[in-house]
């Protein structure tokens, strides 16, 4: 049975490293041929369900107790999501540079580590991972529909930049160090009163990395920015296409893969089947194999998490003190639900803004966000949250972080 | 300035990572672990049972131990030479025949006289050494050896040989089913197995010289004979014997007393033998857990009890029959039984033929008809229990690392329904590798006896939901534990709680679900 727990608990907790995207506003200027360091940190981990304090105590450590797990379940729905964005992300431009004859083009080179995963759970699977089977009673945990998929790698690329529109193709090398993935297309957890039997319907599988060396797949992608400028009311106003991580990797070592379609009936063992068996958990003992669960050890291609994102950019050339910026985006092979997200961005004195927004998806529901900016003439440095209600509040559903900076010189 | 808040900002972008604590949480788990239904089925075989008045008696009519042909006779493997020699060199002519004797061999087996044997099972292994220079036709026959009237005889043909290199020749006959005459040649002797041998030279081959020197050998083996007759007289040797008998159950009741119904039952001695013999038993005594013996006693217990021959000819035996009758008034059976010993110890003496060969050797023992001890007797199972303790120890070893997700407290639960009129009390005592103890986990009542319940299905049952709490300071300790000894104490209350016998009833029943509902402390 502990082989269960431990299992299930895998299963789930692996799941809360999980998906987030930021909403802030990206800023158009003028300093698009000059050379620039950019460094980007962002951390988010947001959920529809999971407050931060159970959040926080699950990422950081701590005891989680039955006070925090009932507030927790309170804000359950039969289906939930949970997601973490991390990343630390070095860039350079070189603007004033020039790649081919033509002088149009430059080169950029970035690199950056990213951790990015998402879970779909049922509010049964919660219950299980943090309640164990006793509150069940004659009851059924619905499991079907739980989701979970994420990858930690890394990426180093060259690109072609366009000196004028800003405009980018980036060809990054991927190395994964760790990814998984899993999906129960079917799970039925029942038992009768009188815990005379517990049936388990599972029809499902889990892929995922072991090990701990540092690369564990290797493969490529794209980074694509493209910036178009268009009317806009009485104005003009610049959007941003981009393709973030669009890309596959080849895990050349080998994942664990886990198949189960069966259903299982443990009443518990008879005394001819102790006797019998001498030891019923020993060498021989396996649960999988009990469970009719499908073990191999599998090299594939996987997907790079990618993000398509199109947003209205704020103009900091700009003389309003006052613009909008809105956009959506999207991780269409992670599954997670659009993220669209508006905001205003205001302008105190030249050099010191604030934006504040707010984003409806994606691995939340609604969550509202808060940005301070300060821009300098070689210096840009933007802080802020996409969650502010988490950040001042344990009853938020997540927390974000994010800091931009640039250098020109 | 600009600069060194730009570091600044970047510090705080890349913060160094700190190690995360463990998050930790506690589930409540529920899971079944074992269930069955016990019945006497389980602790007796079901041919011993028997329903007298709608209870159950123990039927007993099996043999206690049993002396078979093989114990009085065992032919040994035997290894047999027939050799000749020419009294003169001759020059032998195509087809010429020179060798034709007749041998008698003595099989070893003691002080008994063999006259006639039947095998059951095994053979002979014949082979034949040719020391003459031409292909040499060897006949081998073993007179007194038949099956079905016909004599045992086997042909070889030798290839040319020299006296240094003979050439061989080899053959197995299997004897299943024949008989030895071993009267030897005459008819008036024992132990004596014959054989002849004819050797003539290849009728077409050349003529060859045979020398005195050269010796024809004609050789037999005979290995793992059983046999299922003998005659003879099987001689009059007094086999003195202990046998023990060890019911390890019994072991495991350390205190506590048993009481039964005084029991009448008798001791057949069964002679399937056509042989006059004695048989005494010299000693029967049981030894308990805490070292209390009881020897049985009985008039007949210390003195010779004479066993008449056996009856009937060619396989169509009457045994005759010696029978040793117990009850409660010649014999203390009741307390043998009480004492509740694992040990048993019988101490006997039988002699066969103790007047000598008065038969003439005409002894007959068929390997079908042995003689037999035997218990025949109705026990009806009217038991009392007084505080009687079953204690059993085994090696239980469990991890339960509080490093990681561990057991932190929990209860096992017993949900019984018991048709047996006996009331248990169950402790589990967890030991360390010392055996000294570390932690002593007691159900929160008793099982109760069926004679407090109701009459379901025309049987008295009663449920009994017992719990063993693990408290979190024996789930801290459980990986001192190496050993658990069960202590099981039975109690036999009548409906007024008063310590009876109870008789057990026909289909009575103990059927039972184990499970445990645990409280883990997860840590991730």
């Amino acid at each position: 049975m502990n082989k269960l727990v431990l299992a299930s608990l895998t299963f789930f907790i692996a799941g809360s490293t999980l998906f987030g995207q930021t909403t802030f506003p990206v800023f158009r200027d003028s300093s698009l041929q000059s050379n620039r360091l950019l460094l980007n940190g962002n951390f988010d981990l947001t959920g529809t369900s999971m407050r931060k304090e159970f959040v926080n105590t699950l990422a950081f450590g701590g005891t989680i107790d039955s006070g925090m797990k009932d507030r927790t379940l309170k804000a359950h729905r039969a289906n939930n999501r949970i997601g973490v964005f991390g990343s630390g992300e070095v860039s350079y431009v070189s603007g004033a540079g020039n790649l081919f004859k033509s002088g149009k083009y430059s080169w950029l080179v970035k690199g950056g580590y990213y951790v990015i995963g998402n879970i779909n759970y049922t509010k049964d699977a919660f219950k299980l991972t943090f309640y164990g089977n006793s509150y069940l009673g004659e009851d059924t945990a619905n499991l079907t529909g739980t989701r979970i998929s994420g990858m930690q790698f890394q990426k180093a690329g060259f690109g072609f930049y366009h000196k004028k529109t800003g405009s980018s193709l980036t060809l990054n090398v991927v190395n994964v160090q760790n990814q998984f993935g899993g999906y129960i297309r079917n799970g039925k957890l029942s038992q009768d009163g009188n815990m005379d039997s517990i049936s388990l319907l599972l029809n499902g599988d889990m892929t995922y990395s072991t090990g701990k060396n540092f690369s564990k797949g290797i493969g490529f992608a794209i980074d694509f920015e493209y910036y178009l400028k268009v009317p806009w009311l009485k104005d003009s106003a610049t959007f941003l296409f981009s393709v973030q991580n669009l890309g596959a990797a080849y895990m050349f070592q080998s994942q664990t893969r886990y198949n189960v379609d069966s259903t299982y009936r443990y009443s518990g063992f008879t005394l001819d089947q102790i006797q019998n068996s001498g030891n019923l958990f020993g060498d021989n003992f396996s649960l999988l194999d009990s469970l009719n669960v499908e073990k191999k050890e599998v090299k594939r291609w996987v997907m790079v998490p990618a993000s398509i994102q199109v947003m209205k950019l704020v103009d900091l050339a700009s003389a309003k003190k006052l613009q909008t910026f809105f956009g959506i985006r999207f991780f269409p092979t992670i599954g997670i639900v659009p993220t669209g997200f508006a905001g205003l961005f205001y302008r105190f004195v030249p050099r010191v803004s604030v934006s504040a927004n707010v984003a409806f998806g994606g691995s939340s529901i609604v969550r509202g966000g808060l940005m301070f900016g300060y821009h300098g003439d070689k210096i840009g440095i933007q802080l802020g949250t996409d969650d502010i209600y988490g950040l001042v509040s344990k009853k938020g559903f997540g927390q974000s972080a994010l800091i931009r900076l640039s250098w020109l010189f | 300035m600009k600069k060194i808040l730009f570091l600044l900002c970047i510090g705080l972008a890349f913060a160094s990572c700190k190690k995360r604590d463990k998050a930790v949480w506690d589930t409540d788990w529920q899971v079944p672990l074992v269930h069955d239904s016990l019945t006497m089925s389980n602790l007796v075989a079901d041919s011993l049972l028997t329903v007298v008045s709608g209870n159950y008696v123990l039927d007993v009519n099996s043999s206690l131990f049993e002396f078979r042909l093989s114990d009085f006779v065992e032919l040994p493997d035997t290894s047999v030479q027939n050799t000749f020699n020419m009294a003169l060199n001759i020059t032998a002519a195509p087809g010429t025949s020179f060798v034709n004797n007749v041998e008698e061999h003595v099989i070893n087996v003691g002080e008994v006289q063999l006259k006639k044997i039947r095998v059951k099972q095994g053979g002979v292994v014949l082979k034949v050494f040719n020391p003459i220079a031409t292909k040499t036709f060897f006949t081998i026959q073993l007179p007194g050896v038949t099956k079905n009237g016909v004599v045992l005889s086997q042909e070889f043909v030798a290839p040319a040989g020299s006296q240094s290199n003979p050439g061989v020749a080899s053959g197995f006959v299997d004897l299943s089913g024949y008989e030895l005459d071993l009267t030897g040649e005459f008819g008036t002797s024992y132990n004596r197995i014959q054989s002849k041998m004819l050797v003539k030279s290849d009728p077409d081959g050349p003529t060859v010289t045979v020398l005195t020197t050269d010796m024809i050998v004609f050789e037999f083996k005979m290995n793992d004979v059983q046999l299922d007759y003998a005659r003879g007289y099987f001689g009059n040797d007094l086999v003195s014997d202990t046998v023990y008998s060890q019911i390890d159950a019994m072991n495991n009741i350390t205190t506590g007393l048993l009481d039964v119904d005084a029991m009448t039952f008798d001791l057949t001695i069964e002679n399937g033998l056509k042989v006059n013999g004695k048989f005494k038993i010299n000693s029967l005594k049981n030894i308990n857990a805490a070292g209390g013996s009881v020897s049985l006693t009985h008039p007949n217990i210390g003195a010779w009890n004479t066993i008449n021959a056996a009856t009937g000819s060619n396989g169509n035996i009457t045994p005759s029959n010696t029978t040793l009758s117990f009850t409660p008034g010649n014999s203390n059976f009741e307390q043998y039984v009480e004492n509740h010993g694992s040990k048993n110890e019988l101490s006997f003496q039988l002699q066969m033929n103790p007047w000598g060969n008065v038969s003439g050797g005409w002894d007959e023992i068929y390997d079908a008809h042995p003689l037999r001890v035997k218990l025949n007797g109705m026990f009806p199972l009217n038991v009392g229990l007084s505080d009687l303790i079953f204690q059993d120890t085994f090696a239980l070893s469990l991890v339960n690392d509080p490093n990681k997700t561990n057991v932190k407290s929990g209860q096992i639960w017993v949900n019984a329904m018991n048709a047996f009129p006996f009331e248990g009390n169950l402790e589990l005592h967890l030991l360390d590798a010392n055996y000294q103890e570390v932690a002593v986990v007691s159900g929160t009542s008793a099982i109760e006896s069926s004679v407090f319940g109701s009459v379901i299905n025309g049987i008295m049952q009663k449920k009994s939901v017992v719990y063993f709490p693990v408290s979190e300071t024996v789930c801290d300790d459980i990986g001192l534990v190496k050993y658990c000894m069960i202590k099981l104490k039975l109690n036999t209350y009548d409906a007024n709680g008063v310590n009876t016998q109870v008789p057990i009833p026909a289909n009575a029943f103990f059927k039972f679900k184990l499970g445990a509902n645990l409280t883990l402390e997860n840590h991730l």
